[in-house]
């Protein structure tokens, strides 16, 4: 063997060498185009995704603008009692103010089926005084209160001239969070 | 056409020629394999640059799918607090429904009686499950005949609709219930007037 046929020998494995390489390189570049081409797909098909996800969501914001706005009307009035002392405190405070006769007054906390009020304060009271003072009362604090629900209200006449006898059970909601205008 | 031998070699052995040398045409052959071997080469660095592209590409398309899916899961959890809210929205409307004032009532049903007519008995009460239904019971000693009438007009002016009234009368003691459901639109309750105390 001389140096030509060493020469063409080593010209022979640059050549397949060289061949391999190209062939992995090629298979690389084969590999990153599906990839990109599988990436391009997804991301079209994500950007598709995204345009009905937005739509479906401006869609939503549009069929409860006319709810959200009442929550944002409501929801400070629905968060004004926050935990039950608070309002048995209130109300108690409102009935000494008032000087109304109080033959009876109890307060519980009961359970509601509503999800966002849980629960409630219960007051169960019975007035025996004026007519008048006892409705302005009971329309104070319906009027102060919004939220509150006088569930019953029982009226009859009164021991003496013009008295009456008013029970009532006034529900205060307990909501289950505060309950905020903003998201 | 001249080729130097240097670069165009002959792979024989060193042998005295016993043969004619191979036509001179056929010296274009390693010509040629220089040629496709830059070629080659120039194929090779054509596909690296390539690769590289398409790694950037990839890079990008990656990148733009992971933004877009983030702007999804946004859109998603936007639309998800939007539900609570709307359900939130909801669950108030539905208490507020069944919160309307009741004193306003009290207080027409009061003022519709006339002078011939007496309230001995109000109540008010409304259905556990139904709130927004409120039963309404009255008993009143009354001579005239169109007492009632006048207590469902004034319910009527209250902005609730009566429904399945029942009335029982004994001599002047009237005995009358009714179901009511307030009509107007659920909006924060306004008290502009006062009980009379004369009433």
């Amino acid at each position: 063997m001389n140096r030509k046929h060493l020469a063409a020998i080593i010209v022979t494995l640059l050549i397949v060498v060289f061949f391999q390489l190209s062939m992995t390189i090629r298979a690389r570049l084969s590999k990153i185009e599906k990839e990109l081409l599988d990436a391009e797909m997804s991301a079209n098909s994500a950007a598709a995704l995204l345009v009905g996800e937005q739509a479906g969501l401006k869609n939503m914001q549009d069929n409860s603008a006319e709810m959200l706005e009442f929550l944002n009307r409501w929801g400070d009035a629905m968060s004004i009692f926050d935990t039950p002392d608070s309002g048995e405190l209130a109300v108690a405070a409102r009935v000494k103010d008032a000087e109304l006769v109080t033959l009876s007054q109890r307060f519980e906390v009961t359970k509601n089926q509503n999800e966002s009020i849980p629960r409630l304060i219960r007051a169960h009271l019975t007035f025996e005084d004026d007519y008048a003072k006892t409705l302005n009362w009971i329309g104070a604090i319906e009027s102060e209160f919004p939220s509150s629900r006088v569930t019953s209200l029982k009226i009859i006449r009164g021991e003496t001239g013009n008295d009456i006898r008013a029970t009532l059970v006034l529900d205060l909601p307990l909501p289950l969070a505060r309950i905020t205008g903003t998201p | 056409m001249y080729i130097a031998p240097q670069i165009t070699h002959d792979i024989k052995t060193e042998r005295a020629d016993v043969l004619p040398p191979l036509p001179n045409v056929l010296r274009i052959i390693p010509i040629i394999f220089y040629a496709i071997a830059a070629l080659s080469l120039g194929l090779l660095g054509l596909t690296v640059y390539q690769i590289r592209g398409a790694t950037v590409g990839l890079e990008s398309a990656q990148k733009r799918a992971q933004e877009t899916q983030r702007q999804i899961e946004e859109t998603r959890a936007a639309r998800a607090t939007l539900e609570n809210r709307a359900k939130l929205a909801a669950n108030v409307l539905q208490w507020v429904e069944g919160a309307t004032a009741l004193q306003p009532l009290a207080v027409a049903l009061g003022r519709s009686m006339g002078t011939k007519a007496a309230l001995t008995e109000l109540t008010l009460s409304r259905d556990e499950k139904a709130p927004r239904q409120i039963q309404l019971a009255l008993k009143m000693q009354s001579a005239d005949a169109l007492q009632i009438e006048s207590t469902i007009e004034a319910v009527r002016q209250s902005s609730f609709r009566p429904f399945s009234a029942k009335q029982s009368q004994e001599g002047n003691r009237v005995s009358y219930e009714v179901s009511l459901i307030h009509q107007a639109a659920p909006v924060p309750k306004e008290i502009s007037e006062s009980a009379p105390a004369n009433e």
